[in-house]
């Protein structure tokens, strides 16, 4: 009945989850160490959007809505850029030996995406205002 | 917004054609004119109760719906103040929904006041 709304719901859902994992890359962009303290560099998250909405509460939600499918690892390797074999940091096998591990998170990409992120939510507000608005000007043909 | 209040097309639609046309010839019937459907207002009101619902019924029909909606809304901005969900944006469309189901309502009470006033001021 009142789907339209749950489509605009759905896209700000969406984008806050990316945001989420933008501000997961900004945090650790330094981070070179897993939990368990052992040397692995941190490897960027990025969410990936599909169609439709399981979860909505109603069938055009579902159907016109959007969901996160998955969040993916971007798994590339970043070409080392410090040569310090004495770091505790540095790669001891392996091809770049010797130098030092970092992050493949780009700190200018994951900022133009965190703004990206920021005017696709507010356009999904936009849109739910103006769903809004039509709503209550189909009213004045009965008040 | 679709038809909030089922009244457009559908059942509710033909319920309430079907009830202004059975006032019509309840009408025809007690004058002896425009017998055209040579259908009775008791007769079809009964006739429709199988088929669709009447006006009023889906008019009682969708104050429950409001209040549900209402009810869902007031739920979800509990428990969003509280922390048990953490959807703003969910909390924040069903509390527009609930709004705007609530304002139909309320739109459609008013203009069946304005009828009602005006069949009052009919001199008999």
């Amino acid at each position: 009945m009142y789907g339209m709304l749950d489509i605009s719901a759905s896209g700000m859902i969406a984008q806050r989850t990316r945001m989420d994992t933008i501000a997961a890359n900004i945090a650790n962009q330094n981070v070179l160490l897993d939990d368990k303290d052992q040397l692995n560099p941190y490897r960027r998250r990025a969410a990936l959007f599909a169609v439709g909405n399981p979860s909505a509460t109603t069938a055009h939600g579902r159907k016109f809505g959007v969901h996160i499918s998955k969040i993916d690892i971007d798994q590339s390797q970043p070409q080392p850029r410090v040569y310090d074999p004495t770091s505790p940091v540095a790669f001891k096998t392996g091809p770049f030996k010797g130098y030092v591990a970092e992050t493949n998170v780009n700190s200018v990409v994951e900022n133009v995406n965190a703004l990206d992120a920021m005017r696709a939510y507010e356009a999904n507000v936009m849109a739910a205002e103006a769903t809004k608005q039509m709503m209550t000007s189909a009213l004045r043909l009965i008040a | 917004m679709a038809d909030p209040l089922g009244l457009m097309g559908g059942g509710g639609g033909g319920g309430g054609a079907a009830a202004l046309r059975g006032q019509r010839g309840g009408v025809g019937n007690v004058s002896g004119a425009f017998t055209d459907t040579g259908q009775g207002a008791a007769a079809e009101l009964g006739a429709e109760a199988g088929q669709t619902p009447s006006f009023a019924k889906s008019l009682l029909n969708q104050i429950d719906e409001v209040n549900k909606l209402q009810a869902e809304a007031g739920q979800a901005v509990e428990d969003a103040v509280t922390g048990k969900r953490d959807d703003i944006e969910n909390v924040m469309a069903g509390a527009q929904k609930a709004d705007a189901a609530f304002r139909m309502l309320l739109s459609l009470r008013n203009k069946v006041q304005t009828a009602y006033d005006e069949i009052k001021q009919v001199r008999i």
